[in-house]
C-alpha cells in the first residue's frame, strides 16, 4: 500500500493541516491540505520524499465549493504512485504560499494559473503574464466559471506590447522566432547576447492558444474532447486523446476492454515511431545534414501510411472514446503492420549504426545543451531530455497504462545530458517501440473493443493520468461535472516542461548551439500553448487582421 | 583564327558571362537533382523535362521580385556589395586557361591576379552584412570573414610549395608543364615533392571553405542566422549572390584543375583540349556538390580549429620538406 | 598596345620584362572589370525594372528580427576575437606575400652554386621565425576560439 504509507508520512509530519485524502487505488492520492502548509507540504515531498513536481492545476470551483482550487501534482516513479495536493483558496481573496521558490518547476504552472484564474501567488519569483496575450487587459481571467468560452474583454487593447525584460549590461538582444526558418510553430526567444555567446533569454510563447481547455469546459462533451485532445499536438495528438480518455476513466473507475487496450499501445507505439524518425530527421537539418532529414523522413513514410489505413488518417487518428476505442486492426492489416515494421527496422538499424560512429555529428552535439539530474529534477524534465540525463522514467513502466504492463520493453537511458545522448535515446527508443507492437501484435485476443457506458459519470470525481509520449510524460487531469462534461480539464504537454529547461541549457553556449539544443528536447509549441485564441496574421491575397480574423471565426461558429 | 585583340577579348568576355550565368544556373539544377539523388527522392521533376527549365523559372522568379533596399541599410554598400561578389568571380575566370588557346588574357601573374580578385568575395560578403543593418546579418558577416582569411592563409601556403615546384606563377605555363601521361600532373608528381596529394587535399578543403559551402556554410547556416549576409536582400539582390556562389565554385574547381590536375592536358598525352578541361573541372565541381550533402555543417569554432591548429601547420611543414627535397635533389 | 600574345611566349619569362608591356596587358584587364560590374549591374537593374512595384509600408521596410520589433542598434559589440583573427591573418599574409616571389626563383637559384646556400638558408631562417611566432600565438591563447562555459545557473 504505497498511497497508504506516504500519505501516513504526510500525516505524520503535519498532523491535522491534512484535512482529507482520497485513495481511489493504491497509484493514486488525493490529498486535501490547509493553505497555509502548502509550501511546507511540497518542499517536503520534493525534497525529502524525493517527488517529481509535474504540474499545478488551478480551478475555478465558486459553483462548487464557493472557492478557488489550486492542485500541486507529484509523481512517485519508482513506486508507481500520482499524488495530488490539492488546496482551497477563499474566493474573495485568492492568495496562495507560492511554491516556485521550493519547486522551481512550479514557476510556469503558478503564472499560468495566476493568468488563467487569477490566484496570486505570494512570493513567485517571477509573477510576469506567461500565457495570456499582450493586448488582454489585466484582473480578467478566461478560466474562471463566469467568463464566457466565446467572450472578448471590451478593453481588450490592440496597442499594448508586451514588457520585455531590460537585456543585461553589454548584451544585444537577438530574436529567434516567432518567424524562423528553423521554428516550426511559433514562439519568441529573446536571446541576450553577448558576441556570440549567449548569456540568457526570455521567452515569450503561447501565440496560437486556442482555448481548447475552456473550449472542453464549457460547450464539449465527453466524447467530443478526446476528437479535440488529438488537436492539441501536430505529431503527438494521439497521446492527448489516449490520455484524456484514460483520464477520466479513471476518474470514473472505468476498465476499457482488453482489445481496446492493446489497440491502444499500438497506436501510441506507431506515434512513437513516425515521431522519433521526425525528430531525428529535424535534428538533421538544424545541424545541416539534409541527408539524413530526407533519409528518415522517406523511412517514416509507411507508418504515415499504416496509420491511415488503421484509422482513416496519416496522423490525427480519432482514436479513443471514452471507454474504448473507435478503430480495429483486422487481421490485413495485421500482416501488413508486421511487414511495415520488418521493413523499417531493417532500414533504421544501418541508419542508427551510422548516426552513432558519425564524429562530425558527435562533435557538433557532443557538451551541447547540458541539462544534468539536478537540472532534471529542479526544471521538472521528463521523456527522452530526463533519460538522456541518466534520469530513468517513463510513464509505460513507472505508472502503466493500456496494457504496458504485460509487454516487454526496455527503457534506455544515457548519461550524458547533452544534444548528443538524447540523440542516441531516440534512435534506440524506436527498436523498442517495434517490439512494443510486435508483442500487442502477438498477445491480441479477439473481442469487444468498446465499452457500453449507459449511466452518466459520476460527478465532482478527480482523474489523473500520465502517458508517456514521445516528448515525455503527457499528463491530464480531470474533475468530472455535470452536462456531460468536465468540470476542469488540465492538460500538461511534456514541452511545457522541457521548455523551462532551456534557458539553462542555452546560457554560456553559443549562439549556433542555440537551436539544436532546443531542438533537443524536440519542442512542440502547440502542445504547450492550448488556452485562449490570439496572434494570427496570414496573407494569401489579403493582409487579415486579427479583429478580421476574430470575427470570421466567431461568424462561422455562430 | 587571328581576330583583332580588342573583339578577341569582347567576345571572350561575352562568352565568359554566358558561361557563369549557365553554369551558376544549371549547377543549381545540378545541386539540386544532385541532391534528391543523394537521398533517394528525384528532386526537380515539374519545369520542362528533368526539371531542366527550373533555373529559368527561378530567375524568373528573382528577377520578378520587388528590390527592397531597407531604409536602415547602408544605401551605397547595400547596392554596391552585390556587384563586387560577382565581378570579381567573372575576372578570375578571365585568367584561367581552358585549352591552349582559349582564355582571356594569359598574364604573366595569373596565379596572383586570381587571388587577389578571389579575395575580394570576403570583403563583398562583409559590405553587404554590415550594410543591411540586420543583427544575423551581421553577425554571419563577421564569421563570413573570420572563416574565409582563416582559410586563406593554408591555401596560399599550399600554392606556394606548387610555386616552387613550377617555378612560375603565369597559369598556361604550369598547365605546359603537365603535359604527358597523368603522373606528369602536379598531384602525382610524388618525385619532386611526396606531398602533392596533401597539398591538393589541403586545397581542396579551403577552396570549400572559401566558397562557404557546406560543410563550411557559416554564412547562410540558415537554422541560425536565417540566411546569413543575405537576409536583407530581396529578388535578384539575393540572387546575384546566389549566382556568384556558383561561379566561385567553378572557378576554386578549375584553378585546382589548372594546378593540380594538368589543365586542359589529355591524362594519355594526346588529345589534349579544353574538353578534358571541363571534365577535371566537372568531376572537381560534383566532389564539391556530393561533399555538401554528406557531412553535416561543423561548428564555427572547430571551423576556425581545423584551419589555425591544423591545416596551418601542416601546410607550414609541407613547405619546409618541400624546400628540403628540392635542395637535396 | 601591339603586343596582345594569344598564346603563351616561350620567350618571355620573368628575368627579361619589357615593363611597359608588362602593364599594358592589364589595361584590357581594367575594361574587363568595368564589363564583369555592368554584368551584375545589368541583373540588378533588370530586377529593378522588372520587378514588382509593390507597396512599401513601414512594416515591410523594418529588418528582419523573426517577426519582432527589432530591438536596439544591430551594429552590435563584436568580442574581441574577431580582432584578433583579423590581426593574425594581416601578419600571416604579408609573410606569405614575402613567400611568393621567393618560390617563384627558388629553384633556378637553389641551382646555381653562387645563390644556392643563400636563398635556401635566408627563407628557412624566415619561415622558422614565422613558426615561432605562429606557436607564440598558440601559447597566447590566441587560437582558443570557444570562449569556456560557465558553470550552469538555475533558471530564472
Amino acid at each position: 500500500m504505497v498511497a497508504r504509507d506516504k500519505l501516513n508520512l504526510l500525516k505524520d509530519k503535519f498532523g491535522p493541516a491534512i484535512l482529507r485524502a482520497d485513495l481511489p487505488a493504491d497509484d493514486r492520492l488525493f490529498v486535501y491540505i490547509e493553505p497555509v502548509v502548502v509550501r511546507d507540504v511540497c518542499r517536503y515531498m520534493f525534497g525529502d520524499m524525493d517527488a517529481r513536481y509535474i504540474i499545478s492545476i488551478g480551478a475555478d470551483d465558486r459553483p462548487f465549493s464557493g472557492k478557488f482550487m489550486v492542485a500541486h501534482n507529484f509523481a512517485f516513479d519508482p513506486e508507481k504512485l500520482l499524488v495530488s495536493v490539492l488546496v482551497h483558496v477563499p474566493a474573495d481573496n485568492p492568495k496562495l504560499d507560492s511554491i516556485s521558490g521550493v519547486v522551481p518547476a512550479a514557476n510556469w504552472a503558478e503564472r499560468e494559473i495566476r493568468d488563467m484564474v487569477g490566484v496570486e501567488f505570494e512570493g513567485h519569483c517571477y509573477p510576469k503574464r506567461l500565457v495570456l496575450p499582450d493586448g488582454w487587459p489585466d484582473g480578467v481571467h478566461p478560466l474562471r466559471k463566469d467568463f464566457a468560452w466565446n467572450e472578448v474583454p471590451k478593453d481588450f487593447d490592440d496597442e499594448r506590447e508586451f514588457k520585455f525584460d531590460e537585456p543585461p549590461a553589454g548584451c544585444t538582444v537577438v530574436p529567434f522566432g516567432p518567424f524562423h526558418p528553423t521554428l516550426d510553430e511559433p514562439a519568441h526567444f529573446r536571446l541576450y547576447v553577448e558576441g556570440e555567446m549567449v548569456r540568457g533569454c526570455e521567452y515569450r510563447g503561447f501565440m496560437v492558444h486556442r482555448g481548447i481547455e475552456k473550449l472542453a469546459e464549457s460547450v464539449l462533451t465527453y466524447n467530443d474532447i478526446p476528437m479535440m485532445a488529438e488537436r492539441i499536438c501536430g505529431i503527438c495528438g494521439c497521446v492527448h486523446n489516449v490520455a484524456y480518455a484514460q483520464a477520466v476513466e479513471s476518474a470514473a473507475a472505468i476498465k476499457p476492454p482488453p482489445r481496446a487496450e492493446y489497440l491502444r499501445t499500438v497506436m501510441l507505439e506507431i506515434e512513437r515511431l513516425h515521431s522519433h524518425l521526425l525528430w531525428v530527421g529535424l535534428a538533421c537539418h538544424i545541424v545541416g545534414f539534409d541527408t539524413l532529414f530526407m533519409q528518415s523522413f522517406r523511412i517514416r513514410e509507411p507508418i504515415m501510411w499504416i496509420a491511415e489505413k488503421i484509422s482513416g488518417n496519416r496522423k490525427t487518428y480519432g482514436l479513443c472514446l471514452i471507454g474504448g476505442v473507435r478503430c480495429d486492426i483486422t487481421p490485413e492489416m495485421r500482416t501488413e503492420l508486421r511487414a511495415v515494421l520488418d521493413k523499417l527496422e531493417a532500414e533504421w538499424r544501418p541508419v542508427v549504426a551510422a548516426v552513432l560512429k558519425d564524429k562530425n555529428i558527435q562533435k557538433r552535439t557532443r557538451g551541447i545543451g547540458v541539462a544534468d539530474k539536478a537540472a532534471c529534477k529542479r526544471s521538472g524534465l521528463i521523456g527522452p531530455v530526463a533519460r538522456a540525463a541518466g534520469v530513468d522514467i517513463d510513464c509505460r513502466r513507472d505508472h502503466p497504462y493500456a496494457v504496458y504492463d504485460r509487454v516487454r520493453f526496455n527503457v534506455i537511458t544515457d548519461d550524458g545530458g547533452d544534444v548528443w545522448s538524447r540523440v542516441v535515446v531516440r534512435a534506440k527508443e524506436v527498436f523498442e517501440a517495434i517490439e512494443i507492437i510486435r508483442q500487442c501484435l502477438d498477445k491480441m485476443e479477439p473481442g469487444p473493443i468498446q465499452l457500453d457506458i449507459k449511466d452518466e459519470l459520476p460527478i465532482g470525481r478527480l482523474g489523473l493520468s500520465s502517458v508517456e509520449a514521445p516528448r515525455g510524460e503527457s499528463h491530464h487531469f480531470v474533475i468530472t461535472g455535470e452536462n456531460n462534461r468536465p468540470r476542469r480539464w488540465r492538460v500538461r504537454a511534456p514541452t511545457y516542461q522541457n521548455l523551462q529547461g532551456v534557458p539553462a541549457m542555452i546560457k554560456d553556449q553559443q549562439l549556433a548551439d542555440m537551436t539544436i539544443s532546443l531542438g533537443s528536447i524536440d519542442p512542440c509549441f502547440s502542445c504547450t500553448d492550448r488556452l485562449e485564441t490570439i496572434d494570427l496574421k496570414s496573407g494569401a491575397t489579403k493582409v487579415w487582421t486579427q479583429e478580421e480574423l476574430l470575427k470570421l471565426v466567431r461568424a462561422k461558429k455562430a | 583564327m587571328d581576330f583583332p585583340e580588342p573583339i578577341r577579348l569582347l567576345a571572350f568576355l561575352l562568352g565568359m558571362m554566358a558561361f557563369v550565368a549557365v553554369n551558376a544556373a544549371y549547377l543549381v539544377w545540378a545541386e539540386r537533382k544532385g541532391a534528391g539523388r543523394f537521398q533517394r527522392r528525384p528532386g526537380p521533376t515539374e519545369v520542362g523535362w528533368a526539371g531542366l527549365l527550373q533555373p529559368v523559372a527561378d530567375g524568373i522568379k528573382l528577377i520578378s521580385k520587388q528590390v527592397i533596399v531597407p531604409p536602415g541599410a547602408d544605401p551605397i554598400l547595400f547596392r554596391v556589395a552585390p556587384l563586387l561578389v560577382m565581378a570579381p568571380a567573372m575576372m578570375t575566370l578571365a585568367v584561367i586557361p581552358f585549352s591552349e588557346t582559349l582564355v582571356g588574357r594569359d598574364i604573366n601573374v595569373g596565379l596572383v591576379f586570381v587571388f587577389a580578385f578571389g579575395a575580394i568575395n570576403v570583403m563583398a560578403i562583409m559590405m553587404g552584412g554590415w550594410a543591411s543593418r540586420n543583427k544575423y546579418a551581421i553577425i554571419s558577416a563577421a564569421r563570413v570573414v573570420s572563416q574565409d582569411v582563416a582559410y586563406e592563409i593554408p591555401m596560399l601556403l599550399v600554392v606556394i610549395t606548387l610555386l616552387m615546384v613550377t617555378g612560375t606563377m603565369n597559369l598556361n605555363e604550369i598547365v605546359q608543364q603537365q603535359a604527358g601521361w597523368f603522373w606528369h600532373w602536379n598531384l602525382f608528381r610524388l618525385d619532386v615533392n611526396p606531398l602533392m596529394p596533401v597539398t591538393f587535399i589541403i586545397f581542396f578543403i579551403c577552396m570549400l571553405a572559401e566558397t562557404n559551402r557546406a560543410p563550411f556554410d557559416m554564412a547562410e547556416a540558415e537554422s541560425e542566422l536565417v540566411a546569413g549576409a543575405f537576409t536583407e536582400y530581396a529578388g535578384m539582390g539575393f540572387g546575384v549572390f546566389f549566382m556568384a556562389e556558383y561561379a566561385n565554385i567553378v572557378v576554386g574547381c578549375s584553378l585546382a584543375t589548372v594546378l593540380f590536375l594538368g589543365g586542359w592536358q589529355s591524362p594519355f598525352g594526346v588529345g589534349s583540349g579544353v574538353i578534358w578541361f571541363l571534365l577535371k573541372m566537372y568531376a572537381l565541381v560534383f566532389t564539391v556538390i556530393w561533399v555538401r550533402w554528406t557531412f553535416p555543417r561543423t561548428q564555427f569554432y572547430s571551423l576556425l580549429n581545423l584551419s589555425w591548429k591544423i591545416l596551418i601547420p601542416i601546410s607550414m611543414v609541407t613547405l619546409v620538406l618541400t624546400c628540403i627535397l628540392l635542395k637535396l635533389t | 598596345m601591339t603586343d596582345f600574345p594569344l598564346a603563351f611566349d616561350a620567350a618571355r619569362s620573368y628575368r627579361r620584362v619589357n615593363v611597359s608591356a608588362e602593364l599594358s596587358q592589364y589595361i584590357p584587364v581594367g575594361l574587363l572589370i568595368l564589363i564583369a560590374i555592368a554584368f551584375a549591374a545589368g541583373m540588378l537593374l533588370a530586377s529593378t525594372a522588372l520587378g514588382q512595384k509593390g507597396r512599401r509600408p513601414a512594416v515591410k521596410d523594418t529588418p528582419y528580427e523573426c517577426g519582432m520589433i527589432p530591438v536596439g542598434d544591430a551594429h552590435m559589440r563584436f568580442p574581441v576575437k574577431f580582432h584578433i583573427v583579423a590581426t593574425l591573418f594581416i601578419l600571416f599574409d604579408i609573410e606569405v606575400v614575402f613567400l611568393y616571389p621567393w618560390a617563384v626563383v627558388f629553384k633556378p637559384l637553389l641551382k646555381d652554386p653562387q645563390t644556392g646556400m643563400t636563398i635556401f638558408t635566408s627563407m628557412l631562417t624566415f619561415l622558422g621565425i614565422l613558426f615561432v611566432g605562429y606557436v607564440y600565438c598558440w601559447k597566447k591563447g590566441a587560437l582558443d576560439w570557444a570562449p569556456r562555459r560557465e558553470t550552469p545557473q538555475p533558471p530564472a
